[in-house]
């Protein structure tokens, strides 16, 4: 009787500790499953020269949950291809956001950058400081280092007796390293207001109507942060560190929901 | 009697002089209203006079508001007569307050009763008509040929044909031959057209005009059509503070205005402030023709094109440094950079671009672009650029290349870049420098990769769970180390080690004299985990209270105690006996059963 209850405990644990590792896991098995038909068939439409059916075929991927780096990279060769460098450089820049190191987004965007003439936002000396990496990476980075911290906080005061040298120098590590990723996050928060101006040329004016004085002219591809929005207009930074208004159609946010 | 009878007279006597003095000033306190005129002229300037008498204590009434009629407070005058009726000598103090008047329209107008208080009393004047007649300039009367005219507005645009997009420089001006003020910057109505910011400080001239001179202030604006079609530049619209002259001299006023102090006016004028219009302009606005150049960037206007390059004597791979500018007139914010008229050899950046203007509006001028070009093989010419534009006088489009300037290129030609394979394993980047430049795009990634939420991580599932694992691995850290261990923990767990042994011997033994006592010391730790007495203190009854034995087993629980008792008190008698199997089951179940008791 008593072995049984023992084994019924132990099945049970068992049982937990599977769909624990099953809800963890849940991601990476639903990753692991073949890739979606529309992309190979754009693929081949690509292939064939069809670069409006390849667009269309690689925008039913565009969904929460599908989008993947090399989608986005796909997509700005269609763009590019189909002569729309504002359309290919905004999908270049998605492609980036999502893998910040991706070689050959890399490559492209800064060949289309240069074609189409885009201006660009100037880093501040934070952003050039820090490693390109995504920014859930930083947050993660944040979280691993926090979580270090207060588990030493915690130990120094319950356990007095243990080593403090060690404890507080793996503290004061952890809390500079929390730091460090915490401005990562932040810097990455703030990308996430950045547009890229889709037509060959947006006219940003001094103010949110047709008739205002023009602050600048932008080539496609331009890098634009968004900073309110009116209406059918969208007050901006632009680059060069001045401010202007854009008509809502000009531009398009790299981040989008999903 | 009588007494009371004088005293009664020069009462109503008092009474009755009270009495008339008070009528005589009621009655001489009056205001009248006139026109200096009965008939005017749209455009000319007339008096209203309100004349009060009887007091020179007067408080003006507001100028009243006639649609047609502007009239203004000029100021007020105190008046004194002397007039001799009948032998007799009168004097009469009074006051005369000016309005002046401005028909902007020909009909019959009628000033309505005003109020003037006069000692504090109110007064109304009667009603007065005015009859204003179309002026010989036509509506407005403020054609330049009116010689009596004296301040006025107009639109100028050196062209009434413009195409979309050309940037001319249209004028307002001011015209005027008395000092004036300005209370507001004027304002244009310009749809269709977008127009640069007026100047605040316009520069002055003078001109002559009939005969007459006038000052001139030229507000100048760059406009541009934004569409097509028939527009009209204007209305423009203007309030001034003017000093203008009088009807007719004036005698010293009670009632000084800080304005004329201003104005340095004196008795021949007067400040008024005036709403001044000038008429729109009409502009035809053509479309650009179709057939525009692949480099056209919008740019409208007369251009010339000049190109210098730097150094004359480069490495393959090393940059030259283009500038090149563009001088003329016309929309310079749609003048882009000139682009190379053959790229085949050459890599350019983006350039760098200036603007200098040459005039307020900003429509004559010059911008000078600075391009870094990087030859790719040798070259024996600088590169030529080319820039279009539309050009309103010839009604074409122009293309201007710039001269070829030698050029001397040294080193050997970078090599064509290899053909990139199109997979989606990852490449090394390209070095900057050394690298072959890229003159396509690499090819699609066959591979869909791992889809990655574009939210930021904060807003998913496993981000949240995995930081309750930390959290839930902190909380049992601090529960485990807040519960607090018993006092006495050690020693029940001694006796418990204690009550275990004791029975773990007793199963082996035979001797009876041990076993017994054995029993009762596993009997005595196990109740000393509840009394909290030393267990050699704990006797049968003890076991029995501690564990609230039934009569069965607290019996069985003192024929223990009492045989180990009798086995070692009672020496060799009573340790004798072999010790039977059922009595040591007998004794074992009954420690089980008080060790199983609550």
């Amino acid at each position: 009787m008593k072995l049984l209850r023992i084994w019924r405990l132990r099945l049970s644990a068992c049982l937990t500790a599977i769909a624990l590792a099953a809800f963890l896991t849940g991601n990476i098995l639903a990753n692991g499953a073949a890739p979606p038909a529309p992309f190979e068939t754009g693929d081949s439409l690509y292939d064939r020269g069809d670069y409006t059916g390849a667009l269309a075929e690689y925008r039913k991927l565009d969904t929460p949950g599908a989008r993947t780096s090399n989608l986005y990279f796909n997509m700005g060769n269609a763009e590019y291809r189909l002569g729309s460098p504002g359309e290919a450089i905004l999908n270049y820049e998605r492609s980036l956001s999502v893998s910040p190191n991706h070689p050959e987004a890399q490559a492209n965007i800064k060949l289309a950058r240069g074609q189409a003439g885009s201006r660009l936002l100037e880093a501040g000396p934070l952003q050039r400081l820090m490693p390109a990496l995504p920014g859930d990476a930083y947050l993660w980075i944040a979280s691993v280092a926090g979580w270090v911290a207060i588990f030493c906080i915690v130990i120094l005061i319950a356990w007095p007796r243990l080593s403090r040298p060690l404890l507080g120098l793996v503290l004061v590590t952890a809390l500079g390293v929390f730091v460090a990723s915490g401005i990562g996050v932040w810097i990455r928060w703030q990308e996430r207001d950045m547009a890229i101006v889709i037509p060959k040329e947006a006219i940003a004016r001094l103010a949110p109507a047709d008739l205002a004085a023009i602050a600048e002219t932008l080539p496609a591809g331009s890098q634009v942060l968004v900073l309110s929005e009116r209406d059918a207009w969208i007050y901006c930074e632009l680059p060069g560190h001045i401010r202007g208004w854009l008509s809502s159609g000009a531009i398009e946010k790299v981040h989008t929901r999903g | 009697m009588r007494t009371r009878l004088n005293t009664f007279h020069r009462l109503s006597l008092i009474a009755c002089a009270v009495l008339t003095l008070c009528a005589s000033v009621i009655a001489e306190t009056t205001a009248k209203a006139a026109f200096s005129q009965q008939t005017a002229q749209v455009g000319e300037e007339i008096e209203l006079t309100i004349h009060v008498s009887g007091t020179a204590k007067v408080k003006p009434p507001d100028a009243p508001r006639l649609d047609g009629l502007v009239i203004s407070y000029a100021g007020g005058q105190r008046t004194e007569s002397i007039s001799w009726i009948n032998g007799k000598r009168s004097d009469d103090t009074g006051a005369t307050l000016t309005y002046t008047v401005l028909p902007e329209k020909a009909g019959a107008f009628t000033i309505p009763a005003l109020t003037v208080f006069a000692d504090g009393r109110p007064i109304q004047t009667e009603p007065v008509a005015l009859k204003v007649e179309p002026g010989k300039g036509g509506p407005g009367e403020n054609a330049s040929g009116d010689p009596q005219r004296f301040l006025w507005l107009e639109l100028s645009v050196p062209k009434t044909t413009l195409y979309l997009g050309e940037t001319v420089s249209a004028e307002m001006r001011l015209y005027t031959s008395v000092q004036i003020g300005l209370e507001e910057m004027p304002e244009i109505t310009a749809d269709g057209f977008t127009q640069t910011k007026l100047p605040t400080q316009p520069p002055r001239g003078h001109v002559q005009r009939n005969g007459r001179d006038y000052n001139v202030f030229t507000f100048e604006t760059a406009i541009t059509p934004t569409k097509a079609g028939k527009l009209q530049f204007g209305p423009a619209k203007m309030h001034v503070r003017a000093a203008v002259p009088r009807a007719q001299p004036r005698r010293q006023s009670p009632f000084p205005d800080p304005f004329e102090d201003f104005f340095g006016s004196g008795p021949f004028v007067q400040t008024q402030t005036r709403e001044l219009t000038a008429e729109p302009v009409g502009i035809l606005v053509k479309p650009l023709p179709a057939d525009k150049p692949a480099d056209f960037s919008g740019a409208v206007g007369k251009f010339t094109l000049s190109a210098q390059g730097s150094p004359g004597r480069v490495k393959i791979g090393d940059p030259v440094t283009m500038v090149l500018k563009i001088a003329g007139a016309g929309n310079f914010d749609r003048v882009t950079a000139p682009t190379l008229a053959d790229p085949q050899g050459w890599r350019a950046y983006p350039p760098s671009s200036s603007f200098k203007a040459e005039d307020p509006a900003g429509v004559h001028g010059l911008k000078k672009f600075e391009v870094a070009v990087i030859p790719e093989e040798k070259k024996t010419a600088m590169p030529v650029f080319q820039f279009s534009y539309f050009d309103p006088g010839a009604e074409k489009y122009v293309t201007l290349s710039s001269g070829k300037a030698p050029l001397q290129v040294d080193g050997q030609s970078i090599p064509a870049p290899p053909p990139v394979a199109s997979t989606g394993a990852p490449q090394a980047p390209p070095v900057a420098a050394a690298a072959p430049v890229p003159t396509d795009i690499h090819g699609i990634s066959y591979e869909v990769g791992r889809p990655a939420s574009l939210d930021p991580p904060w807003m998913s599932r496993p981000f949240w769970f995995a930081q309750s694992i930390p959290a839930a691995l902190l909380l049992g850290l601090v529960s485990f180390r807040s519960i607090k261990r018993r006092p006495d923990a050690g020693r029940i767990a001694s006796l418990r080690r204690a009550h275990a042994e004791n029975l773990s011997r007793m199963r082996g033994l035979a001797n009876r004299v041990e076993f017994y006592d054995r029993a009762v010391r596993a009997l005595q730790a196990e109740s000393a985990t509840k009394t909290g007495q030393p267990p050699g203190a704990v006797d049968a009854s003890a076991v029995c209270r501690a564990h609230r034995l039934g009569p069965a087993v607290a019996s069985a629980v003192e024929k223990i105690f009492h045989a180990r008792a009798e086995s070692v008190y009672a020496g060799a008698g009573g340790g004798g006996e072999p010790l039977s199997s059922e009595e040591r089951s007998e004794v074992l179940a009954t420690i089980h059963q008080v060790a199983g008791s609550k």
